[in-house]
């Protein structure tokens, strides 16, 4: 087995915005401080390459995103399930963020297709709370989450 | 186990007959209710080694069960009480905070009660013969050990528990199950589990970031098998200071999404054990005071993840009786 990331954090400036691209594991090696540290540009977080969130990196991150200033606009995109799993269980997880995009387990009940499929979380208010009807690439059958879809999506209901 | 009298009650007639075979296979003498009038009356006409009662309604309702569930142990001296509940193991957890009597609860899901379950808890109970993560798999599985010595080593450690659920085909999001699973018990062996000659917290108060190399005598154990149903991961330290009272504590102020989820009052964030209970099926810990902890984690490999999280989880605390207690 290769060696597994550990953790990345990239800050870069875009249209005025601070473009932050994290991905690897959150832990005690993981030093969020170029997350904290930003201004009151706004801020997109991209967490698309997150594997994995222990404890102490809860910890870690919730400590980090409350010293984001309260006036900088906080977006966080393209999350993986499991940071979704942490915004559905931690209180605070978000800081005053809203979570604007994120990956759903996806799985086909005729094909056993597996994907992680991007969703918008303003598409999910917009159907009621549920995500959006997702077709199989193989066989174009209807998916479903492969997780229990109002539990997966309390952060919908949740977040602003 | 020869000897010793099981009072048996679900209100499932499937149930009733899996348990009555399972549990008097082991040689006990197994009494089984048919109703919940039945297991009221049958509690006091005899003198019982362990009762497992179904916690469902109607009997949960019942003003009697209730009267007798809160003063158990004076009313029942030296008997062993086992649960089992289709309810979330969340709603019965709050039961152990003020019942320290109060240790096992089984999960029932879609089959009326899992056997092997039975056998194990029972037998552990009545046998005082509790420690090993072989018990909950099938004979002839070898569990792989690795030594639990240094902080800094932790993701080699995960590493290898990595590895080994790769190699099972355990999908992505199993990987990470066992991987959150293996690191919170990793980082309990090093920075909790130890102890002063005092008894007192050697490690706890330091942050996770704080490297800490376990001297010879306080080294711990994670182990991790497959026997195909399930991947168990478990961690063993030669300490035995968990207690009751601080799993059921953290988790069930874990469990309520809120300000108080996060603890100061230690050097990690105080959500390990409700991660890792999070990330399991059953929930097994071991202890002998002052000598030893095994904490054991079953993840149903069966299962979908959308099954998985609709599944109740079974939670056993095991404490070794005191030698006296135990020739009794």
């Amino acid at each position: 087995m290769a060696a597994r990331p550990t953790f990345s954090i990239e800050v870069a400036e875009r249209d005025g915005v601070d473009v932050v691209t994290i991905g690897g594991i959150i832990d005690e090696n993981a030093d969020l401080a170029p997350l904290s540290e930003l201004g009151a540009r706004p801020i997109e977080v991209n967490l698309r390459g997150v594997r994995r969130i222990n404890s102490f990196g809860v910890r870690t991150w919730i400590d980090a995103v409350r010293r984001i200033a309260p006036s900088a606009r906080l977006t966080f995109v393209q999350c993986p399930p499991p940071v979704v799993d942490q915004c559905n269980m931690v209180s605070g997880f978000l800081g005053h963020g809203a979570l604007a995009s994120f990956f759903a387990p996806m799985v086909c009940a005729e094909c056993d297709e597996q994907i992680d499929q991007l969703f918008e979380t303003a598409a999910c208010r917009a159907n009621g709370g549920k995500l959006p009807e997702t077709r199989c690439p193989r066989c174009g059958r209807p998916m479903e989450v492969d997780d229990l879809e109002e539990q997966y999506l309390l952060f919908v209901r949740d977040s602003r | 186990m020869r000897g010793k009298r099981i009072l048996f009650f679900d209100p499932d007639p499937r149930a009733r007959r899996v348990a009555e075979r399972a549990l008097a296979a082991t040689g006990s003498e197994v009494v089984s209710a048919p109703d919940h009038e039945g297991v009221l009356t049958a509690m006091d006409q005899s003198r019982w080694d362990l009762m497992m009662i179904s916690y469902d309604p109607p009997l949960r309702e019942d003003p009697r069960w209730t009267e007798r569930l809160e003063h158990f142990d004076a009313r029942y001296p030296g008997c062993k009480l086992v649960l089992h509940s289709t309810a979330p193991t969340e709603a019965t957890l709050p039961l152990m905070a003020t019942r320290p009597f109060l240790r096992n609860i089984i999960a029932k899901n879609d089959e009326p009660i899992e056997p092997d379950e039975l056998i194990i808890t029972a037998e552990k109970l009545l046998r005082q013969d509790l420690f090993g993560l072989g018990k909950y798999l099938l004979w002839g599985v070898e569990p792989y050990r690795v030594e639990i010595r240094d902080s800094r080593k932790k993701l080699d450690y995960l590493h290898e528990v990595a590895t080994y659920a790769l190699a099972l085909g355990c999908n992505e999001r199993v990987v990470e199950l066992v991987e959150t699973v293996a690191d919170e018990l990793v980082t309990n062996a090093i920075y909790n589990a130890p102890r002063t000659d005092d008894g007192e917290p050697k490690y706890a108060r330091l942050s996770r970031r704080e490297p800490v190399e376990l001297a010879d005598d306080e080294v711990g154990t994670l182990e991790f098998a497959c026997d195909g149903d399930y991947i168990a991961v478990a961690q063993i330290d030669p300490f035995g200071a968990l207690t009751q009272e601080t799993v059921v504590s953290y988790l069930n102020r874990c469990l309520v999404k809120g300000p108080e989820q996060l603890s100061e009052a230690s050097g990690g964030a105080g959500i390990g054990l409700y991660r890792v209970f999070q990330s399991l099926s059953k929930f097994v810990i071991n202890v002998d005071p002052g000598h030893r902890t095994e904490v054991i984690c079953l993840i149903d490999l069966r299962l979908t993840m959308k099954r998985f999280r609709q599944q109740a989880k079974s939670f056993h605390i095991f404490i070794q009786d005191p030698p006296t207690k135990r020739g009794a």
